[in-house]
């Protein structure tokens, strides 16, 4: 019985990473080229904002989240739309008031011992069949849109100004760029944890980026290494029964210094 | 001549700041137009064009644009675009096209053989110096056949045998584009261009390919605290431009 458990459990896990390595490889280039990479860090913990939120009101948890953290997301977007050295601060507003409301009224909520570790870090082994579900709706979203605009997509990450200039609406792509952005975060959340989300987002992307001539390849590269990293860290982590998340980034961090080593000591 | 575009007693401060960069600015474009905009650093020409973009909305005063926006090809100055993106230079020409518009070969090859980047194409932006990434970024801005073209300061990092190639190109497209170009290259210029604007704050027009004193008063006049410097510098200025074929 034991065993038969464990393999449900593993084969959800393994299906979530897959799921959410693409996610992450796909909507983290976006982020890494357009440079929202702190942006996206305050979506992510402002998140716990909507955590907290459906919990006091008894809300169902991941619908609440995701209208949450669409508003933050649009925020922050237009608090940082000039650009200027005040956007800075209000990612960094934006980022603790998320969290402190989260923790506040997960206080108030009664009789709820509020787990944040568990949102900060996730747990790939409690995905349950509805997550793997929104999770593929959501990455099929996400390709539509992608494969219908993708030029436009380049245009706009690569230099707003000039998309402007020739009649592009770079604000609303611009914000749908944010929501998707959003919508992935809170979705990823549930799987993977508000840190590992933002590992996954970066680092793959990090080392992808120098090793590609189109942004679409590097979300295909991005992706591969999101899942490799993945599935060697919840290897590792379950043969030796640590945290996956933290192992997960330990190892992709460690992959990125090699990497980066690599590269200097070649030039 | 169909009205390109026109501006109308435009004045224009920055948000926090409370004098004017632009003072009382009237200028009207008309379809095949080559127009050059000199004038010190500061002066507000960048300004200007951002206002014409639309990039910018001016304080008071009227901007009319008389064509689409995807009818426009533009150059900026300061190359903000981010060198490290994952894009080719050939990609980066096409994105010059409006949605859904295919290009033709045959112009494609023509961009590419005139501002000599045929070897770059294949290579990523952030392989580029400035000067072979200016001429990619002008490709870009022509890719289109704008109606209207515009560059701020196009030439400041390619060096003088691209430049004059440059300059003889846009003579070339001046057949069917209409150019504003800002510039502080005076003396090689002249081939082709049909009026000049000064712009220090104030503008002044001149309709035909010259600069006359009340424009290098505009220009330099009011920097008293370089006035010692002022006399030898502006005689300078006017050789170097009478070298150049104009006063
Ligand atoms: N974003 C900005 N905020 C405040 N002042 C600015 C800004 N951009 C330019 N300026 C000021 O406006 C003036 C004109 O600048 P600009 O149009 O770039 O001049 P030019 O292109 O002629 O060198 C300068 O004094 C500059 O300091
Ligand atoms: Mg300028």
């Amino acid at each position: 019985m034991d065993g038969f458990f464990d393999y449900i459990f593993l084969k959800n896990a393994i299906y979530g990473i897959i799921l959410s390595s693409f996610i992450c490889g796909i909507v983290g280039s976006i982020v890494v080229v357009n440079r929202i990479v702190s942006l996206a860090g305050s979506i992510a913990h402002a998140a716990y904002g909507g955590v907290g939120i459906a919990f006091y009101f008894g809300l169902p948890v991941t619908a609440t989240t995701m209208v949450f953290s669409s508003i933050s997301g649009f925020i922050v977007g237009f608090l940082t739309e000039k650009e200027n050295a005040l956007s800075d601060s209000f990612i960094g507003m934006i980022w603790a008031f998320g969290m402190a409301l989260g923790i506040i009224l997960t206080d108030l909520t009664p009789g709820y011992n509020a787990d944040l570790m568990s949102y900060l870090f996730g747990n790939v082994l409690t995905i349950t069949d509805i997550d793997l579900i929104l999770s593929g709706i959501l990455l099929s979203l996400i390709l539509i849109l992608l494969i219908l605009n993708y030029k436009t997509v380049v245009l706009v990450s690569f230099d707003k100004d000039y998309s402007r200039v020739v009649g592009y609406r770079v604000n609303i792509i611009y914000y749908i760029m944010l929501i998707m952005v959003s919508l992935s975060i809170v979705i990823l959340i549930k799987m993977t944890g508000i840190i590992l989300v933002m590992a996954m987002l970066t680092i793959p992307q990090s080392i992808a980026i120098k090793r590609c001539k189109s942004l679409s390849s590097m979300m295909v590269l991005s992706s591969i290494i999101a899942l490799l990293f993945s599935i060697i860290g919840f290897i590792i982590a379950y043969r030796f029964n640590l945290s996956t998340g933290a192992t997960i980034i330990l190892f992709s961090v460690i992959v990125y210094f090699i990497d980066t080593l690599v590269n200097y000591v070649k030039r | 001549m169909k009205t390109i575009v026109d501006l109308q007693r435009i004045y224009f401060k920055y948000d926090n700041e409370d004098f004017w960069i632009l003072e009382d600015v009237n200028l009207t474009l008309k379809e095949g137009d080559y127009l050059i905009i000199v004038g010190p650093n500061g002066g507000g020409k960048t300004t200007l064009i951002k206002a014409m973009l639309g990039l910018l909305t001016p304080t008071k005063g009227l901007v009319n644009l008389n064509i689409k926006q995807s009818d426009i090809g533009y150059l900026p100055q300061y190359i903000s675009l981010k060198r490290d993106f994952p894009i080719k230079v050939k990609d980066v020409i096409l994105l010059g096209l409006p949605r859904g518009k295919v290009f033709s070969n045959e112009y494609f090859e023509e961009i590419v053989s005139e501002l000599k980047i045929s070897e770059l194409l294949h290579k990523r932006v952030s392989e580029l110096s400035g000067g072979q990434l200016q001429r990619v970024l002008l490709a870009r801005a022509v890719i289109s056949k704008p109606r209207l073209l515009i560059l701020d300061e196009p030439t400041s990092n390619i060096d003088p045998y691209g430049t004059f190639c440059f300059f003889s190109y846009l003579e070339k497209l001046n057949k069917y584009m209409t150019i504003v170009m800002v510039t502080h290259n005076l003396g090689l210029i002249m081939s082709g261009v049909k009026s000049v604007a000064c712009v220090n704050r104030k503008l002044i027009f001149m309709d035909k390919p010259q600069i006359n004193q009340e424009m290098i008063e505009l220009m330099y006049g009011v920097h008293d605290q370089h006035s010692c410097h002022l006399g030898q510098y502006l005689h300078d200025e006017i050789e170097h431009i009478s070298r150049g074929g104009i006063i």
